[in-house]
């Protein structure tokens, strides 16, 4: 035997007893326990789906004169809701209109200003079908309560034009 | 060379390197137009107004005069002029040109033979072609914007790096229908972001539109100012499930005060304004030249970059050809007072080009339908007449060849985009293969 088959002999046999200790090692399973994340968000709030004009304007006359819309008025409606480019402007120009009308059905300011939880509760439920959560009753209860200049109409007109109410 | 010097020369030149590339980054976002980003071509005029002369005119009645000259505030007579013809309109009952003894043609170029070349010659499919700069097929869906970018897009991405506001952008529709949807793409990269302003006044500025829009509720200031603020609040809790381009074009808070101010004037012009329309009698008077009342009343409330306005009420020629003459006569005095106008308004005068075309035109033969005074009418089914259209290209004599006439065949409908960008000087920063067409620049000075 010379050198180079000594050192190949000697050289490989460490080599295939390390492979044969991991191929015989018994794999230990490792258990993590823990809790799938999960999205939470409040029952009402996901709103994927963009309104159509006859949806929103329907909705919208609803909301405000608590009753359906006319077809003979909807149809109009539906003709100035396409006739002019930047929805937004005539959406806000539409809600401004209805709010103008003398049947728009909105509570009144003394009811507001002396049951402000419930006047905002009942006011989301109508506008955005849903209940508003702590921050939002806390946030316009705080605005009606420190501000006299708020009305009804303001607040009617801030969520209707607002962009929860495009979405459904 | 000298070890010293040669350092002094490259510490000069990685400071000249330093202060040039300073420079370039820093140069867009001062320029005098207020715009972020320049474009990168030279504008040749600041203003475009494209008047879609549709409803389908075929070359027949229009440029080559084959029922006498009925386009006579635009073009020159070919043999005897206007010719009175029963049925048609009145001489005395035919307002004045506007441009006095001058032919609109004498401002600009005439191409007389220009190709509506692939496509069913539909109105829809010719409108998206002249906006889009790109043919049809006919898959074509009326429900949807169009497939490919409008130049309104082309215009506000590229000639403003996508600051430009949709206020210097107007499309100006005679009709709704599917039309309303021809002011931006479904393209992704461009699409309502980038769209145009648009409004079709005779359904908004009418008395439905009057009774739907025209008496809000006005609040006070503070009032708004609280109103804002709830707003915001409630819009600060949907930002994750907001998209505004979904629901179409969108101006800012300041230009939806304009946009709002200026649907009160056009109310209060229709109702109680001393100038309002009188461009002659009920008779005289039709939709085509309401549309191009209003496309005035744009121009001159925010003197748009890029303006355009349809006229369709030829289109009766389906079953009465004798009102397509008669309409045509309308539509021809309208636009040549839509370019007296222009030149009339400081602030587009002589900075304004000004292109006239037809979506595309009508068959050679004739449908089953014969008008009272026993002409037939004529339908528009992509035979080769059809196809046949003129193309004028109006503006200062400093940018578009005057009085030029070009008879032999020259140019395509999708040729106007690729136009309209050259003119505005942003044609190169679109990107390569979405225009097919080429600059109309055998017009140019």
């Amino acid at each position: 035997m010379n050198m180079w088959e000594f050192n190949k002999k000697y050289l490989l046999l460490p080599l295939i007893l390390l492979f044969v200790t991991i191929g015989c090692k018994r794999e230990e399973k490792q258990y993590v326990y823990s809790v799938n994340s999960v999205d939470v968000s409040q029952a009402g709030t996901e709103k994927p789906y963009v309104k159509t004009s006859s949806e929103y304007i329907s909705i919208a006359y609803t909301d405000i004169f608590g009753e359906n819309i006319p077809n003979k008025k909807l149809e109009e409606l539906k003709m100035v809701y396409k006739s002019f480019g930047d929805v937004g402007v005539t959406e806000d120009l539409i809600i401004r209109n209805f709010l103008n009308d003398e049947a728009a059905d909105l509570p009144d300011e003394t009811f507001m200003q002396e049951n402000p939880d419930e006047f905002v509760i009942e006011a989301y439920k109508k506008v955005f079908n849903r209940v508003p959560n702590e921050l939002e009753l806390w946030y316009l209860k705080d605005c009606i309560e420190n501000d006299s200049a708020l009305t009804p109409h303001v607040i009617y007109y801030a969520l209707m034009t607002s962009n929860e109410y495009r979405q459904f | 060379m000298n070890i010293d010097s040669f350092k002094m020369k490259r510490r000069e030149f990685i400071k000249k390197i330093g202060l040039s590339a300073a420079g370039v980054t820093v140069a867009p976002y001062i320029l005098p137009s207020g715009r972020l980003f320049a474009q990168t071509g030279q504008r040749k005029v600041n203003h475009v107004v494209f008047c879609l002369l549709a409803g389908g005119i075929r070359n027949d009645e229009s440029v080559k005069q084959n029922e006498g000259n009925l386009m006579s505030t635009m073009l020159k007579d070919v043999s005897g002029g206007y010719v009175e013809q029963p049925g048609f309109l009145q001489r005395e009952n035919i307002p004045d040109n506007p441009l006095g003894l001058q032919r609109l043609q004498d401002n600009g170029t005439l191409f007389k033979e220009v190709r509506f070349a692939e496509g069913p010659t539909g109105h829809y499919n010719g409108h998206i072609t002249a906006l889009t700069g790109r043919y049809t097929n006919a898959t074509l869906n009326l429900r949807a914007n169009p497939d490919y970018p409008t130049v309104f897009e082309y215009y506000r991405k590229h000639a403003g790096g996508g600051e430009m506001s949709a206020l210097n952008c107007w499309w100006i529709s005679d009709s709704l229908g599917p039309y309303p949807a021809l002011n931006y793409s479904s393209y992704p990269g461009y699409g309502a972001l980038y769209g145009a302003n648009y409004i079709q006044p005779s359904s908004l500025i009418s008395v439905d539109g009057y009774n739907e829009v025209g008496n809000p509720f006005y609040f006070t200031e503070k009032e708004k100012d609280l109103a804002n603020k709830i707003k915001g609040f409630c819009d600060g809790n949907f930002t994750s499930q907001y998209a505004a381009e979904s629901v179409g074009i969108v101006n800012n808070k300041s230009e939806r005060v304009q946009l709002e101010t200026f649907i009160n004037e056009l109310f209060t012009d229709a109702i109680s304004g001393p100038g309002y329309f009188n461009w002659g009698s009920g008779d005289w008077v039709n939709n085509d030249l309401l549309n191009i009342y209003y496309a005035e009343k744009t121009l001159e409330k925010f003197e748009p970059e890029l303006l355009v306005l349809n006229l369709q009420a030829v289109d009766i020629c389906h079953s009465e050809f004798t009102s397509y003459c008669n309409n045509l006569i309308r539509a021809d005095w309208g636009v040549t007072h839509l370019w007296n106008f222009i030149q009339s308004t400081p602030g587009l005068a002589n900075d304004t080009v000004m292109i006239v075309m037809p979506e595309h035109g009508r068959n050679a033969d004739p449908n089953t339908l014969v008008d009272a005074y026993g002409r037939p009418a004529y339908d528009h089914t992509s035979d080769e007449r059809s196809r046949e259209i003129f193309t004028m290209i109006l503006g200062p004599s400093n940018v578009i060849k005057q009085g030029h006439v070009v008879s032999s065949e020259y140019g395509e409908s999708i040729d106007v985009v690729p136009t309209i960008a050259n003119l505005l000087g942003f044609d190169a920063d679109i990107p390569l293969g979405m225009l097919s067409g080429n600059s109309l620049t055998d017009a140019y000075a």
